[in-house]
């Protein structure tokens, strides 16, 4: 099979993707060439839905430890085999976003490094981050400590090497207008400590880079789409993991990569519980190295029921898609690389008994079939489109149906008699005036019901931490009472995270309630305004409110991973003598206390971040959208009135685009 | 930690025991195959996930195994799939290995299997005397794995051996070089020893072997609790004196992994499986309700009295002044040993003496 038939046979899987951009761009188009023609009361939120549309980008992030392959699978993934840079030790350093056929594209710029600023490069150096934060709290001098020393060793190092330099880094951004590798090399690689030298480059601003963006045009792949690759966790340099771990809630989509040496550890199954705090059936899991097994195809039946068992016994949605292969197959198939590493290839021949693998060219072919790497961006696809592709489809649909809705109002209120119209006394101002009056009550009313949500979300939560406490320290004395004051010994944070979420979810919901009530009220008062100064009768049922966003998922919550690790922070607190023989019976009183203190230490940041970061942005954008509501429906009462005040004609050929557009969005 | 001397605790004790080499690390790195080929034989189960089998404990003898439960039960089994995991909480197993003859080897589960609590593999640590940590060249000396070993007793930390396994799987030799260099620049802290093994390559598991043999007769007596069960299994499987095994290692064979079936566990229990209780590490080290006190101990209670012993300092300040109080003209020879928690170097000259 030649090149060209492999890369087409590659990209394959994203077909579903480029047909739902194509239904995407037919609404673009019905809605430019209606704005054309459109009432002037309606440029704005027409504008605001081509925006939406124009900046559409979903993002999907690779994860997982270190070590598990996740940069080479992202190369198997656009077929540039040598584009992020592997090595055998931990390498990713930085989030490095692959912008697909992007439109955003910065002018002349293919890869943008972002660096930290001043202040998020101090807060990390003084504390360690809020990893060193945590630790310090939880009486672990040591990690504390030690995160601490790394983090002061990366600065050291880093403002030596980079010298007088760094001042002018700091806070800013590098632009190049080309890809190449040692460029990336420079900004999103380790490096390796032990290669010195002046003509050593890898990794010369690793540690002060934020972010990194690379914009590929690559014909074939979809448009549009984003695949971020992330620093491993378990790293033992600690701070790259909260980084990644940070970043997990800007993507929907999460492809957790496995190693199938070592699939599923309890590291995976912490990274599995952050994720799935976002939204279970957007976690894809892809067992990655299977090339480096002696028989892949008996070992994958093994690992899949193993799999399988393991995430319904920790309580995981049954449904996470689970796929097999390896990136090093597809990049493989897609190299120049002429031969494969021996075991690789014996275990290539064991998937494909009747095949003759004698040419580079066979090899080849069978390895792309057997990198599950079709299967992957299919899967991708899948859900990038019936997710959250589906969800903004439905969102937009709403808004132009609303727009339509007005347009024609205006346009029917033309064909109203001059007698009905001699009855109209209200001028512009006094509209101007009742419907600002309308949305001033409505978000009183609005404000002060999130306000009581909001304390109730603190008691909540609250109580929460409470119970958890209480019944931490109840498992604690019953572990005491069978086992006595020996072995180790652990509490689930499962149940806090549980009852903080149910909150959270709970009051999240009821926060969509009041937004619903606020649209009801501008509604309901719009339409007595119309009927009882202009005699204008609306039928406010069939008007769509926006789409108030998904609210942010609570990732705060997981986001605390030394929560979740048995042998860890919270369950050595009672582990302080490895056999717990010198804890006498006195001392389990004082252990308690400890204990609660620690939890409450633990937990009182979480509750905060969770209002802080969680809730408060959520009412705000509920807010804006009611606003932007109100005000839509303002200028659309203005128009009204102008549109019965003037004599026009334009109104048949205009009823018509309306009707064009009406047939795109449906 | 304080024990009693061993002369003092049971007359079977005269004999000298061997050393014991626990064999840790995440699950799926090797360490079973590489027990298998240090014995050079299939002596136990292997799996790609996570297997499914309690601690093991290897000693020199004719074919027999014994299932020891929580309450430290044994009861003497034909093979490891009459075994549960969750009820058991380790086997004796004894085989006619020649490296058996040098030192015990304990087999554990995997650390970080989400399916077997970590306390499956901690309770074994009290019992060895030498810990080697493997952990797999293609993602080798992790966090996760660096926390578990930040919490290990300090005496194993001593000697212990890092290995870093499937070596053979960094086909370039360049890659394996970094690997090596990574793992020595952020582990030697930690280990005595760091070795990279491809678990294939027999070079590798005889320089291992040679390795383990050394350290384990340089140990002199070990740091481990006793376990008189092991001592009298150990005793009641010896091989016949003068019928020593010569030339190849007849294979035994067990089960890969199977749940254990009842009608074949009920006839070995009425066919004289043998009941004999167990002391646990913390019987033997810690003080029990109502004990007698002895000087020791009445010197132990007055060092540590008022102290917080959960602070490490505090205790290595309580620990010196029992020394002391022991090593006082009154105090007889054979004052207690130390091999706990501290590690520190007067500690290690302790123990060598």
């Amino acid at each position: 099979m030649s090149k060209s038939l492999l890369k087409q046979k590659h990209s394959k899987g994203f077909e579903v993707l480029d047909e739902y951009w194509a239904r995407l761009d037919a609404l673009e188009e019905a809605v430019e060439v209606f704005s054309d023609s459109a009432l002037s009361f309606v440029e704005e939120p027409i504008e605001r839905v081509l925006e939406k549309i124009r900046a559409y980008e979903p993002s999907v992030s690779v994860i997982g430890q270190v070590k598990a392959g996740k940069s080479t699978l992202l190369n198997a993934l656009i077929g540039e085999t040598s584009l992020l840079p592997t090595d055998v030790n931990p390498w990713t350093s930085v989030i490095t976003a692959l912008h697909l056929n992007s439109r955003h594209r910065p002018p002349g710029t293919r890869a943008l490094f972002r660096f930290f600023d001043q202040h998020e490069w101090d807060r990390l150096v003084a504390t360690g981050g809020r990893l060193g934060e945590m630790a310090a709290r939880a009486g672990y001098e040591g990690e504390a400590e030690e995160v601490r020393s790394q983090v002061i060793r990366m600065r050291e190092t880093t403002e030596a090497r980079l010298g007088e330099e760094f001042e002018t880094l700091i806070g800013s951004s590098h632009a190049y207008p080309d890809l190449n590798d040692d460029i990336i090399n420079r900004y999103i690689c380790y490096g390796d400590p032990s290669e010195v030298g002046e003509d050593v480059t890898e990794g010369v601003y690793a540690d002060l880079t934020k972010t990194a963006d690379l914009y590929l045009d690559v014909e074939g792949l979809p448009r549009g789409l984003c695949l971020r690759d992330t620093p491993g966790v378990n790293d033992t340099f600690m701070m790259r993991e909260q980084i990644t771990l940070n970043a997990i809630s800007d993507s929907r989509v999460c492809v957790v990569v496995l190693s199938a040496h070592q699939a599923l550890s309890t590291v995976d199954v912490a990274v599995l519980r952050i994720i799935c705090a976002v939204e279970a059936r957007e976690v894809l899991i892809f067992v990655n190295r299977i090339d480096e097994l002696a028989d892949p195809k008996s070992e994958e039946e093994k690992i899949r029921t193993s799999l399988r068992r393991t995430l319904a016994r920790q309580g995981f949605d049954d449904e996470i898609e689970i796929l097999f292969g390896s990136g090093y197959w597809a990049n493989f198939a897609l190299s120049d690389s002429e031969a494969m590493a021996p075991r690789s290839r014996e275990a290539l021949a064991t998937l494909h008994p009747d095949k003759d693998l004698a040419t580079v060219e066979a090899v080849r072919e069978a390895s792309l079939d057997s990198s599950g790497i079709v299967q992957l961006h299919l899967a991708i696809a899948r859900r990038v489109v019936e997710g959250q592709g589906a969800a903004f489809l439905k969102d937009l649909e709403a808004e132009v149906e609303t727009i339509i809705e007005m347009s024609e109002m205006v346009d029917n209120a033309v064909e109203v008699s001059d007698e009905r119209l001699a009855g109209i006394s209200l001028t512009k101002a006094d509209m101007v005036q009742k419907v600002a009056d309308t949305l001033q009550t409505v978000m009183e009313g609005f404000d002060e019901a999130a306000d009581e949500l909001r304390a109730q979300l603190f008691e909540r939560l609250e109580r929460a931490q409470e119970t958890f406490a209480d019944s931490a320290i109840d498992a604690l004395q019953s572990h005491v009472a069978v086992f006595g004051e020996t072995g180790s010994w652990d509490h689930d944070p499962m149940g806090l995270r549980m009852a903080m979420k149910g909150a959270y979810s709970s009051v999240c919901g009821k926060l969509r309630g009041e937004g619903e009530t606020a649209f009801e009220k501008v509604v309901d008062q719009v339409e007595a305004l119309l009927a009882e100064e202009l005699g204008v009768v609306r039928k406010g049922d069939t008007i769509d409110f926006p789409e108030q966003p998904q609210h942010k998922p609570p990732t705060v919550l997981a986001r605390t991973i030394s929560l979740d690790l048995g042998g860890s922070w919270w369950s050595r607190i009672w582990d302080v003598a490895p056999t717990g023989k010198f804890l006498r019976a006195r001392r389990s009183r004082r252990i308690e206390s400890k204990y609660r203190e620690l939890i409450e230490a633990e937990t009182a940041p979480l509750i905060h971040e969770l209002i802080d970061q969680c809730f408060d942005p959520a009412v705000a954008t509920t807010r804006e959208i009611v606003t932007t509501f109100a005000l839509d429906q303002g200028r659309f009462c203005e128009a009204l009135l102008e549109r019965m005040m003037e004599d026009s004609s334009q109104a048949e050929e205009h009823s018509a685009r309306i009707k064009e557009l009406r047939r795109a969005s449906a | 930690m304080i024990r009693k001397r061993s002369s003092r605790s049971a007359p079977s004790a005269t004999l000298p025991r061997k050393p014991r080499v626990l064999v840790a690390g995440e699950f799926s790195t090797g360490k079973t195959f590489l027990i298998n080929e240090l014995a050079g034989d299939d002596v136990l189960p292997s799996n790609v996930t996570a297997t499914a089998l309690p601690s093991v404990w290897l000693v020199h003898g004719e074919p027999a195994l014994m299932k020891v439960d929580a309450r430290g039960q044994g009861l003497e089994i034909e093979s490891l799939a009459e075994v549960d995991a969750d009820e058991t909480h380790y086997c004796i197993l004894s085989h006619p290995s020649p490296i058996l003859e040098h030192f015990h080897i304990i087999d554990t589960p995997g650390n970080s299997d989400p399916n077997m609590s970590a306390e499956s593999w901690q309770r074994m640590l009290g019992f060895a005397d030498l810990v080697v940590w493997c952990t797999n060249a293609t993602q080798a000396w992790r966090q996760s794995e660096k926390a578990v070993w930040n919490a290990m007793p300090a005496r194993l930390k001593l000697d212990a051996l890092l290995v870093v396994t499937h070596a053979d799987l960094l086909t370039d030799p360049r890659d394996a070089e970094k690997v090596r260099r990574r793992v020595e620049r952020e582990a030697a802290p930690f280990f005595e020893e760091i070795r990279m093994a491809s678990l294939l390559d027999r070079a590798d598991i005889d320089g291992l072997s040679k390795v383990l043999s050394r350290v384990t007769s340089e140990m002199g007596e070990g740091t481990g609790s006793r376990n008189e069960l092991v001592e009298s299994f150990v005793a009641s499987h010896a091989p016949a004196p003068g019928k020593k095994r010569s030339g190849p290692v007849l294979p035994l064979i067990w089960p890969r992994r199977a749940k254990g079936s009842a009608a074949h566990a009920a006839t070995q229990d009425s066919e004289g499986g043998a009941i004999v209780p167990l002391r646990t590490p913390a019987q033997d080290c810690g003080t029990t309700a109502g004990a007698k006190v002895g000087p020791a101990r009445a010197a132990w209670e007055n060092a540590s009295r008022g102290i917080d012993k959960t602070d490490p300092k505090a205790l290595l300040n309580a620990v010196e002044a029992l020394i002391a109080a022991l090593d006082a003209p009154q105090a007889q020879p054979s004052g207690p040993r130390v091999g706990g928690s501290a590690g520190t170097s007067q500690n290690r000259a302790g123990r060598e003496e």
